[in-house]
């Protein structure tokens, strides 16, 4: 019997390997009843995800952990709204500035669209100091709102490259079609433009938007760090682990989506 | 039918730059009168101007000079949506956020139709096109042919003055697409619309159309009926892009009667017959179109005049036999067979063969200066 191993199929696993294992790590030990030493299984338990969730554990030595659990999950909720709000007002902000660039043609268009990318390939620490500059010159105070406006500032970006994109995929057939069948250009907008749009954007690109406003730089994340750096305590593996089960919901309904347009 | 105009085409004209910072003519100086209620079809290669012109017509192309007029009126600021036209897209274009029934509808919702009268004409134009029970289906749901019916179905529905057809057929299946043909045909004949097809499949245009315009490089080159656009091309342009020729180049010698023969450079002569208007001595060309070729195995029993070559090779493409030949000085000529069932071909490959023509089959094209 020979084993034939294709080298390709060989580093495809290494990498998905490689890739994984940190992460099977952290869901392991999300469920080890070690409060000490976390690297040495001591039994299996849901009580990290009890802490988490406020509920009673059955693990009292654990209750010098239980203080943070509030401010988790303060964090949690400031994620998702941060995360909602700069989705949404990106999307409306990027979308209408893809339509402008797109289907009006006017002078300037492609140094318009070049800065626009700027925002996106800009280091992230420069944009940070650029904003914190601005929004203190302009006396608008730092807190939830001002994080909301950071993130639109490159969201938009990202909007507007995949909308762009998007829109140079819809034919201009259509809107001829409705030209057409006599539809003035308002019109046109209103009954095929703009539903065509949110036909095939709205849905999966959502998604993306909200992968890159909810993991890039928001509370939960910062919140994490900071208890990192007060030394790893098992209910962040169980939040890494809700995490990481809510992306995949996420990015599977994304796909679903996706495979099913058109 | 009484041929009046119904749109008038006079010296449009549309440039387009080229990227090397020339300029090429996609339209230049097209005349042409569509008459109403006919079938008219614009043939030619791509590039040729049609889709432009098409697109002018229905108002998303603007014309450098020239003029457009419907019934006499000038339709040069009268923007798409106002056009009483409504245009069958290659690409069909059905709206996907939307239902066959609704897409039907949307000239009417558009047009702010009373919702009964909208429900009944979108019902009637479904069932002209046999897709009564398939309102309520998406676009993506079926199949090719069925979206170029409601593609049609929502165009007619409007009873526009014109129905503008972008290469109908070309996203169709060989065995649809000639089902298609008859029915474009008979459509446009129940509905009473003038029908303007674009399209570059000569067999296409020849069954459908009541009249052709064959054009090429931004001009018409030739504007009459399938029959005489066959039969008469103006140029060797025509006569190559319609149907299969032989052209054979020559000088014309007349005799009388409108009579005469081409002479080849090597002195073979091909007789034709009710050639008028060429000088003497002009060089021209000879078309002979396959299936006037009869060939003989042993030239016995040929009639009339006869043209002596050598088989080249033998094609069976099931009704017929596409014979290919050389003249004595190697000028290539096709004939075509009918097939006989049963019976083997009587034509080796380096055999001697006699075509028999008619000379009153013979078209003679004085050739151009280019």
């Amino acid at each position: 019997m020979t084993l034939r191993v294709r080298p390709l199929a060989l580093y495809g696993s290494v990498f998905v390997l490689l890739l994984y294992a940190p992460i099977a790590l952290i869901v392991g030990y999300s469920f080890n009843a070690n409060v000490v030493n976390m690297m040495l299984w001591e039994g299996f338990t849901f009580d990290w995800y009890r802490a988490i969730l406020g509920l009673p554990t059955t693990l009292g030595r654990a209750a010098n952990h239980v203080d943070t659990t509030t401010s988790l999950r303060a964090a949690v909720v400031n994620s998702a709204v941060v995360a909602i709000a700069a989705t949404v007002v990106s999307t409306l902000v990027g979308t209408a500035a893809a339509l402008a660039l797109g289907r009006a043609p006017f002078r300037g268009r492609r140094a318009w669209q070049g800065l626009l990318v700027l925002p996106m390939v800009m280091p992230d620490i420069v944009l940070g100091i650029a904003l914190l500059v601005f929004f203190t010159t302009v006396g608008l105070p730092l807190g939830r709102g001002s994080i909301v406006v950071g993130h639109c500032v490159f969201l938009s970006s990202y909007v507007w490259v995949i909308v762009s994109a998007r829109l140079a995929g819809l034919s201009t057939d259509l809107e001829q079609a409705s030209a057409d069948l006599g539809a003035a250009p308002f019109t046109t907008f209103r009954r095929v433009t703009l539903p065509l749009l949110a036909f095939i954007i709205s849905l999966d690109d959502l998604v993306i938007t909200w992968f890159i406003a909810g993991v890039d730089a928001t509370t939960l994340p910062m919140f994490i760090y900071g208890a990192l750096r007060r030394g790893i305590k098992p209910e962040i593996n169980a939040m890494a682990t809700l995490l990481l089960g809510f992306s995949f919901v996420v990015a599977a309904t994304g796909l679903w989506l996706r495979g099913r347009r058109l | 039918m009484a041929a009046s105009v119904l749109l008038s085409i006079t010296g449009a004209t549309r440039r387009f730059r080229t990227p090397e910072g020339g300029s090429v003519h996609a339209l230049d100086a097209v005349d042409l009168d569509v008459r109403g209620n006919e079938f008219l079809t614009l043939l030619g290669p791509s590039g040729c101007g049609k889709t432009t012109l098409l697109k002018a017509i229905a108002g998303f192309e603007d014309l450098d000079a020239g003029d457009i007029r419907l019934d006499g009126a000038s339709l040069r600021d009268v923007p798409a949506h106002r056009r009483p036209f409504n245009t069958v897209f290659q690409s069909y274009a059905l709206f996907p956020h939307l239902s066959v029934a609704d897409n039907v509808g949307y000239g009417l919702d558009v047009a702010r139709v009373p919702r009964a009268e909208r429900d009944r004409r979108v019902a009637e134009a479904l069932a002209r096109v046999g897709l009564e029970a398939m309102g309520r289906r998406a676009p993506r749901q079926l199949s090719g042919g069925q979206q170029q019916r409601v593609a049609l179905a929502r165009a007619l529905v409007n009873r526009p003055r014109l129905l503008l057809l972008d290469e109908p057929l070309s996203a169709l299946d060989r065995h649809l697409r000639q089902a298609m043909q008859g029915e474009l045909k008979a459509l446009q004949h129940d509905v009473g619309i003038t029908f303007l097809v674009v399209t570059h499949d000569q067999e296409e245009a020849l069954a459908m159309s009541d009249r052709i315009a064959v054009m090429h490089a931004g001009r018409v080159r030739q504007l009459g009926t399938p029959a005489e656009i066959y039969d008469t091309p103006v140029d060797r342009f025509v006569a190559g892009f319609v149907g299969a020729s032989n052209l054979v180049r020559g000088t014309w010698r007349s005799t009388a009667h409108g009579g005469g023969c081409v002479t080849t450079p090597a002195g073979i002569d091909i007789h034709a017959e009710g050639v008028a208007s060429i000088a003497n001595g002009a060089t021209v060309d000879a078309l002979l179109r396959p299936e006037q070729l009869s060939p003989i195995a042993d030239g016995a029993g040929a009639a009339g005049p006869t043209l002596a070559a050598t088989v080249a090779s033998t094609v069976f493409v099931g009704p017929d036999v596409h014979l290919h030949a050389h003249l004595a000085d190697g000028t290539p000529l096709q004939a075509l067979l009918r097939h006989a069932r049963g019976q083997a071909l009587p034509f080796a490959v380096g055999a001697r063969v006699v075509l028999a023509y008619r000379p009153a089959a013979v078209h003679v094209i004085a050739a151009q200066a280019t």
